[in-house]
């Protein structure tokens, strides 16, 4: 009897250890910072009270990570065997970090989900890696041209033109002398020469790929025709109708300079209507909302984020079941709503009526048209070593002749390719 | 044990005065010792660590899939037959020159005017201060918005005071006009600090010696010329030389203002630098560019001592 009572003691000792352990030992998750610190905490909050009906006995730490520094982080925390179980990973690392052999493979537990065939496009082609899937969409945003549609009437047009000719025409009208001392005072667009979601798309819609993977490896496709026929409407927008000191912008002076009135047209992301209201409540009734126009073929860049699991976690299983719960529609909804981008599963937004309000209707109208830069991890490096920006600067600023600019933008981009392992 | 010599009654005595001569050479050594551990750690070992990259192929991507080959004097070669290195090499070279001269002629002015005695001259010194203070990319980002194309303070006094070319003028739009605004800032930022050490410097200057020349008719320049200067020149050497490293590798202030940009117009070789390791994630070509940097600055150092300090050498 003795020896049964101290047989249960010990286990029930054991027991309470194991429990400290998983205590001390939590399934870690990492969300990227969002602005609104306590709509983040009180989402999680509910996440986490979902995912401990599955697991009641494990804890969870979720942290924010800011966007800024998150790459570096994440690099890091691989190197020092520290990486977290599951992360929120934007949309352009994800091939790197694929590459790295950094990723769980998830390709078996995405095709195991009831609802993967309605993930929205542009984020499975940026979680795939080599044909397999190493990121679950979570969520996505694109762009949109937002204008005023106060100037449009009275440069003399009713309706936002939908062809590159007429885009150029009415960024050239509403660009104008207003107070006739020979100068221009307000423009008709902002050709943001220090950012890649305004001019590089252009290249999808005159028909092009930025690059393509050949059995022989990723080539640019930066010297093709369509890309010089974008580059030709992206110079005459900005030679004819945008502020020459945009040749340095990025979307934070376009905004500015659309906040205070000098250009009356952007190209941004949805959660930015509201922000212009509320510094400027004078464009109140003026800001008009219109498809991107395209040559071609629409296409928009979406870009956004996935949910991953890394190879290092001793815990994927629970990984999985707490992203699954992330995914369920009313978490989707819920953090979609909060940051003002789309759930990653179109089913789930098509129900809740994104569609019906008129600023997201005409975002979500262009999703099913989103792409994403070419998802190799050499794509980073391009970004970091600026070979598309330096050189579209240099076109802009007629340094580069447009052709030339092209041809050693391409040549640089295949470089790097060339480096790939 | 059986080795060991037994001490003998006068070997304790010899011993005990070892070990105290030991101690009194050892003793500095303790002293130093955690300092120089520390400096060791902070300094040599990455310095070491970067030379052995810079000979390694090593990318942040792939280093964590297979080990860095050494690959030679790739990197090296990499980099010197990189075009825009010649052009960052030589936009830095003269940023740094004109970042060195301002800094060190309105440091030299500002000390030359707290040396006078008048009143206030202590609330001045405290102002003078006030740049140096501010964050660098905290200032830097309040500059930017000061040299803005349309909203900035600085286009508005200039086209007030009737200059009409700088109505909407993009400081940033061109590489002259940027490496001039962000060399404004450098200097805006580091001129207290000579200020501060010249000023120091010029108060340790015997009145005496002041006064003999004004007795033999010396003017203020003159003064300053042929007494102020050469008795502070040891510490304005030292000023120059630590003004030439600062602004040699300027990083933060162009990277708020300018990236680098347009183009890679304005890339300093600390952009460059950072470009190559955080951008391309090429850990091996960036250690290379450092370590070139580093023998630069050397070769400088030794010129400049060479020609300021050549009486007292020969």
């Amino acid at each position: 009897m003795k020896k049964l009572l101290g047989l249960l003691m010990l286990i029930s000792v054991l027991a309470l250890a194991a429990g400290v352990t998983q205590a001390a030992d939590p399934l870690r998750v990492w969300i990227m910072e969002t602005g609104n610190e306590e709509a983040a905490k009180e989402f999680v909050a509910a996440v986490n009270e979902d995912f401990a009906k599955l697991h009641p006995n494990v804890e969870v730490e979720v942290s924010f990570i800011p966007w800024p520094s998150a790459q570096q982080k994440f690099i890091t925390s691989i190197t020092g065997g520290i990486a977290p179980d599951v992360a929120e990973m934007g949309t352009t690392w994800n091939p790197q970090f694929a590459a790295m052999g950094a990723l769980e493979d998830l390709t078996g537990f995405i095709n195991s989900l009831n609802y993967s065939d309605s993930f929205i496009p542009a984020l499975v082609e940026s979680a795939t890696y080599k044909d397999k899937l190493y990121g679950v969409p979570w969520y996505a945003g694109n762009r949109a041209i937002l204008y005023r549609k106060d100037w449009l009437k009275e440069a003399g047009y009713d309706e936002f033109p939908t062809t590159w000719e007429g885009w150029v025409e009415v960024a050239k009208a509403m660009t104008k002398d207003t107070d006739g001392d020979g100068k221009i005072d307000r423009y008709g667009f902002a050709a943001n020469g220090n950012s890649y979601h305004e001019f590089l798309p252009m290249v999808w819609m005159a028909g092009g790929e930025i690059a393509v993977e050949t059995e022989d490896g990723w080539r640019s496709g930066m010297n093709s025709e369509e890309a010089k026929a974008a580059l030709d409407t992206w110079l005459e927008l900005y030679n004819a109708a945008s502020p020459e000191a945009s040749v340095t912008w990025n979307a934070l002076n376009s905004r500015k300079a659309f906040t205070n009135g000098l250009v009356g047209m952007v190209i941004d992301v949805s959660p930015i209507v509201p922000r212009f209201l509320s510094e400027n409540p004078d464009l109140a009734g003026k800001i008009g909302i219109a498809p991107i126009p395209y040559k071609e073929k629409p296409a928009s860049f979406t870009g956004g984020s996935n949910l991953v699991i890394f190879k290092q976690s001793d815990k994927k299983e629970l990984a999985k079941d707490y992203v699954k719960v992330l995914m369920s529609p009313e978490h989707q909804l819920a953090w979609a709503k909060m940051i003002k981008f789309y759930p990653g599963r179109m089913d789930v937004f098509a129900a809740a009526g994104f569609y019906e309000d008129p600023v997201m209707s005409v975002y979500a109208g262009q999703l099913k048209y989103g792409r994403t830069y070419p998802p190799t991890p050499a794509w980073g490096q391009i970004e970091g070593a600026r070979t598309v920006l330096d050189n579209l600067q240099a076109i802009m600023m007629g340094n580069l002749e447009p052709d030339a600019g092209l041809d050693k933008m391409a040549k640089e981009m295949d470089a790097i390719f060339a480096k790939l392992k | 044990m059986g080795n060991k010599p037994t001490p003998q009654l006068s070997g304790i005595d010899a011993s005990q005065t070892v070990w105290a001569r030991l101690g009194r050479t050892l003793y500095p050594y303790g002293y130093i010792g955690p300092a120089l551990i520390a400096v060791l750690a902070v300094v040599l070992y990455p310095l070491l660590q970067s030379i052995v990259t810079s000979f390694k192929d090593y990318n942040l991507i792939y280093a964590q899939l297979m080990t860095p080959d050494f690959i030679g004097f790739q990197n090296y070669l990499t980099i010197l037959s990189d075009g825009h290195f010649w052009y960052s090499l030589r936009i830095t070279s003269f940023f740094t020159i004109g970042c060195v001269a301002g800094t060190i002629l309105v440091g030299l002015a500002i000390a030359l005017l707290l040396d006078q005695d008048f009143k206030g001259a202590y609330i001045i010194g405290a102002c003078v201060l006030l740049p140096w203070i501010i964050p660098r990319v905290a200032s830097a980002i309040l500059w930017q918005w000061m040299f803005d194309s349309q909203f900035g303070i600085i286009n508005y006094v200039l086209t007030a005071i009737g200059l009409e070319h700088f109505d909407q003028f993009a400081w940033f739009g061109d590489a002259t006009t940027a490496l001039i605004a962000v060399a404004i800032v450098v200097i805006w930022q580091s001129f207290p600090f000579i200020a501060v050490s010249l000023t120091a410097g010029l108060k340790t200057i015997s009145t005496e010696l002041y006064e003999a020349a004004e007795i033999d008719g010396a003017n203020f320049l003159q003064k300053v010329r042929y007494i102020s200067i050469p008795m502070v020149k040891h510490l304005l050497t030292t000023l120059i030389i630590i003004s030439t490293i600062w602004d040699f590798r300027v990083f933060d202030q162009m990277h708020v203002m300018t990236g680098g940009g347009p183009a890679g117009s304005t890339e300093l070789l600390g952009i460059y630098t950072w470009r190559k390791a955080f951008g391309l994630m090429e850990m091996g070509e960036a250690s290379a560019v450092a370590v070139i940097m580093f023998l630069i600055v050397l070769v400088v150092t030794a010129i400049y001592l060479k020609v300021f300090l050549k009486e007292e050498v020969l």
